[in-house]
């Protein structure tokens, strides 16, 4: 009987054992399935490599090299702590280095995880010969992103980083993913989609380590697409070398088209380094004034109060002033630069010598609507459509504005103000390029650009947009222009050269008593058929007719002795 | 000759042969591409046990129980050689070793133990008291702590269930038998402060394997998704990934079943409770034929033996008990485990022949 009932309590103990079974393999069978294939199967992500930046005549400014980077794997290593000591010895750099790049990149442990990149091959082949000793530590060749001319062209090609999460919420739908490098700023990150291309994948089964057994799958990483700029090299450099570290920006630009041969902001920084440093610094290197710095325009603003005169009629080219020096609107009194006076003067010796009461008398006969029409009209106040980040619009003052926003009223001495560029009105360098090269061109405004189209040829007027201006007016001005280096007492006389001839308008913004001024430098050359036209802007960098004429001077004496035969 | 074999149980060596073969099977895929050491070892012992079975069906069983207390003093002998001379492995110091062999003690100790104790309640067929099962109790409680103390839980907990089967089937008064496992459940609580700090691991482990994924836990959950991930029909022989890739540990000994259960699936799985079931019925089958009470309590014995491992492991590795180091009869790696099955499968054979 109890031999019996031995017997039944067998049978139920062997079939729960069946249904138990039953219920692990049949019913979560699948479940179990699934997990059992995550637990061997990973997916490696294999970048594609970054598209190539190049100048506009094929010169490579941004691309990639390889660089050996130090990885491992915690989970095979058994001792982390000797061999970080070791790995420290071996590279030269400290141990405390390695243990933060540790802490910050273990994602998992089979996962192979950075600890230093940009290698030298010396140590990478020092450290394959050892690895023996050191299980766990992989040395990985990794496509490094390598800037050729470092500080010169960071404003334009701007730098990658690894994406942030912000940007990552962003670009989710557009196959972006952690840990992905993106570009930060400039043109890196404006054709990120272009250059980036397709990371590639695997499918890799590993065993419990880890370690890889076989691939399953592989999609090839597509490439991505090399840009060209409108950049040129030689200029690009030049331009930058002559800032010297100071504190300014310039803009080199075909005034047909708006193709930008060069494009600083100074000081800069090196798109490869440390931007930590870059960002702490006072001087603002990571700024790019060229586009972002507001400044006010100075007597370069000049040239648009005389093109508003003109048009409106409110002067001819040959309708003179006197100038004494100062000129009383109201109770107050506006001087000019030259407190002896520059006597009788018609438009294009006020442009020549720049005369502030001339243009104090142009202005308020035009009115300030008008000249605030004119500056609109010119691109000022509004971004110029350039393919970078950050772009500033500048701000144009009106009436308007003045009373609804500050509650003031418009009195004569603004317009004043306004006429000779001072007082609320704010202008990017760049915005003042387009400015010159409207007036280089014979009255389109360009929509400047640092990218060149895949096609090349036959876009010329594509970004043009025509004045309406009379052609006999934009002559009287490009006269005037002609005299500020031409005349011996011309503003900017100092920039006549025997290689070619350049016309220009200087200008000079008073920042506050004791503080050295900002200065303007900006023009076109040939003065026929101009092929260049330019903005140099220092900050607190003295006269116009100073440091930034002989920046300008210097790099159009190069580009046009080394375009002799063109 | 042939009169004296017509007894002979085929069905209990046909389900028991079959068991071997798989568990070859089994462990040559869990130690596929490495040491093919294993294999000729296991067949090496399976050669001894044969040999062992053979001498063992052609002696009565009866001589070998009188000798009983012999096979404990003997055994006793042997757990204090390993306390003293043993070799560690694992953390745990269970083995002699023996030139090419390694012995495992505590195997020989639970069948001759058990040994002991048939011939002690043979010899106490009249007299089914108090006094006598806790003589008995005496009997099993020194080199049960002998085997504790290496540790080898599992195999000190295999018997107790054997000794209650033994005492039930004996006939001991059912009162005693609930007075003894309810004063046996109150003192529970103490034992669990006599546990090493990796068998309370494993007991918590056993609530809640994700507590420690990577460490105590891994074992279990990676047995349980082979096991679950093997489906109808399994992935495969040799082609199982969790086997094949290294996620399964100590899976040619105590976790086998991990193996089975990915790579042969629920079909394989099942046909292999079934072919235990079928050793375990057939063993309780002969204890039903025989008339002597002696052949009843060795049958039970050897019954509750082979079959109690084989659930206890077979659940383990699907995570329905606790994990205890506790081998699959026949199928896991180990001599002496093997030959302590096939002698138990001798002395089956002897009480079907010699009755």
């Amino acid at each position: 009987m109890r031999v019996k009932i031995l017997q039944i309590f067998f049978t139920i103990l062997f079939f729960l054992t069946g249904a138990w079974l039953y219920y692990l393999q049949i019913i979560k069978g699948p479940f179990y399935s699934d997990l059992s294939f995550r637990n061997s199967i990973r997916l490696l992500n294999i970048s594609a490599p970054r598209g190539n930046i190049y100048d506009r005549s094929g010169k490579l400014i941004a691309g990639n090299t390889l660089s050996f980077g130090v990885f491992i794997v915690p989970q095979e290593t058994d001792d982390i702590d000797a061999e970080m000591e070791k790995l420290s010895g071996i590279l030269g750099v400290s141990k405390s280095l390695l243990e933060r790049n540790y802490k910050r990149n273990k994602t998992a442990s089979f996962a192979p995880c950075e600890l230093i990149r940009g290698v030298s091959k010396k140590a990478a082949i020092l450290m394959k010969e050892s690895r023996l000793d050191m299980p766990g530590v992989l040395i990985k060749e990794i496509p490094f992103r390598n800037y050729y001319y470092k500080e010169a062209f960071s404003h334009v090609v701007g730098y990658i980083g690894e994406i942030g999460p912000l940007e990552l919420e962003l670009l989710k739908p557009y196959g972006y993913n952690i840990k992905d490098m993106i570009g930060k700023d400039g043109i890196e990150r404006f054709c990120d989609r272009i250059l980036r291309g397709k990371n590639g994948g695997m499918q890799v089964q590993v065993d419990n380590r880890g370690r890889e057994v076989k691939v399953m799958s592989y999609r090839k990483p597509r490439s991505g697409k090399d840009v060209y700029l409108t950049l040129d090299t030689g200029l690009q450099k030049l331009v930058y070398n002559l800032f010297d570290g100071r504190k300014g920006a310039a803009i080199f630009m075909d005034p047909n088209n708006g193709e930008i041969f060069s494009l600083v902001s100074s000081p800069s920084y090196d798109p490869g380094g440390s931007l930590a440093d870059a960002m702490r610094s006072k001087e603002l290197p990571l700024l790019n004034r060229a586009i972002m710095g507001v400044y006010p325009p100075g007597s370069v603003f000049k040239l648009v109060t005389s093109m508003a005169a003109l048009e409106t009629k409110s002067i001819r080219p040959d309708t003179g002033f006197v100038c004494a020096g100062k000129l009383n609107i109201g109770k107050d009194e506006f001087s000019c630069w030259n407190k002896d006076g520059h006597g009788y003067v018609d438009l294009e010796k006020a442009i020549a010598w720049s005369c502030n009461v001339y243009f104090y008398h142009a202005g308020l006969l035009t009115g300030a609507e008008r000249i605030t029409e004119y500056a609109n009209m010119s691109g000022l106040g509004r971004k110029t459509g350039i393919e970078l980040f950050g772009e500033s619009s500048g701000f144009v003052p009106s009436k308007e504005w003045k009373r609804q926003e500050k509650k003031q009223t418009w009195y004569p001495g603004d317009t004043a103000n306004l006429s000779i560029g001072q007082g609320d009105l704010m202008v990017t360098p760049l915005q003042i390029a387009a400015v010159v090269a409207s007036i280089a061109n014979g009255g389109f405004l360009v929509r400047p650009h640092v990218l060149k189209p895949a096609g090349g040829a036959g876009l010329t007027n594509l970004n043009m947009e025509e004045l309406k201006v009379a052609k006999e007016n934009i002559g009287s001005i490009r006269r005037g222009m002609r005299k500020v280096i031409e005349n011996l007492d011309g503003t900017g006389n100092r920039a006549a050269s025997d290689i070619v001839s350049i016309s220009a308008k200087t200008g000079t913004v008073q920042v506050g008593p004791g503080i050295i001024p900002h200065g303007w430098f900006v023009g076109f050359a040939p003065s026929v058929n101009p092929k260049i036209c330019f903005a140099v802007f220092l900050e607190n960098g003295g006269s116009g007719g100073d440091a930034p004429l002989d920046i300008a001077k210097s790099a159009l004496e190069y580009w046009f002795g080394r375009h002799k035969n063109d | 000759m042939i009169k004296k074999y017509k007894d002979f149980d085929w069905v209990l060596l046909g389900a028991a042969s079959a068991i071997f073969i798989a568990g070859l099977l089994f462990l040559f895929s869990a130690i596929y591409s490495k040491n093919i050491d294993f294999i000729i070892r296991q067949i090496s012992w399976f050669l001894i046990g044969a040999l062992f079975f053979i001498v063992i069906i052609n002696v009565n069983y009866r001589k070998i129980i009188s000798l009983g207390y012999v096979f404990y003093f003997f055994s006793i002998i042997l757990l204090l050689l390993v306390i003293f001379f043993g070799s560690k492995r694992l953390g745990a110091q269970r083995w002699l070793e023996l030139g090419y062999f390694n012995l495992q003690p505590s195997e020989f100790a639970k069948l001759f133990i058990t040994l002991a104790l048939i011939q002690y309640l043979t010899e106490r067929k009249a007299e089914k008291g108090i006094k006598n099962i806790a003589a008995a109790f005496f009997i099993m409680i020194l080199p049960f702590v002998l085997i504790l103390a290496q540790p080898d839980l599992g195999t000190a907990l295999m018997l107790v269930p054997v000794f209650f089967t033994l005492l039930y089937i004996w006939g001991a008064k059912l009162r005693h038998l609930f007075f003894m496992i309810i004063s046996g459940l109150l003192a529970s609580p103490l034992a669990w402060f006599l546990l090493k700090d990796y068998q309370k691991d494993r007991l918590m482990v056993f609530m809640n394997p994700d507590i420690d994924p990577l460490g105590a836990g891994y074992t279990i959950i990676q047995s349980r998704i082979a096991i679950g991930s093997g489906g109808v029909f399994g992935k495969g022989w040799l082609i199982g990934t969790q086997n094949q890739l290294n996620f399964l540990t100590e899976r040619h000994t105590d976790f086998i079943f991990s193996v089975a259960g990915e790579e042969w699936g629920f079909a394989g799985g099942v046909i292999l409770i079934i072919l235990y079931y079928v050793l375990v019925r057939r063993a309780i089958e002969i204890a039903r034929k025989t008339d002597d009470p002696c052949g009843v309590l060795v049958a039970c014995g050897m019954a509750a033996i082979i079959g109690i491992q084989a659930v206890v492991n077979i659940s383990m590795t699907m995570g329905f008990m606790p994990v205890v180091g506790l081998p699959l009869p026949l199928v896991s790696y180990g001599g002496s485990s093997l030959l302590v099955t096939m002698i138990a499968l001798g002395l089956l054979e002897s009480i079907a022949i010699h009755r």
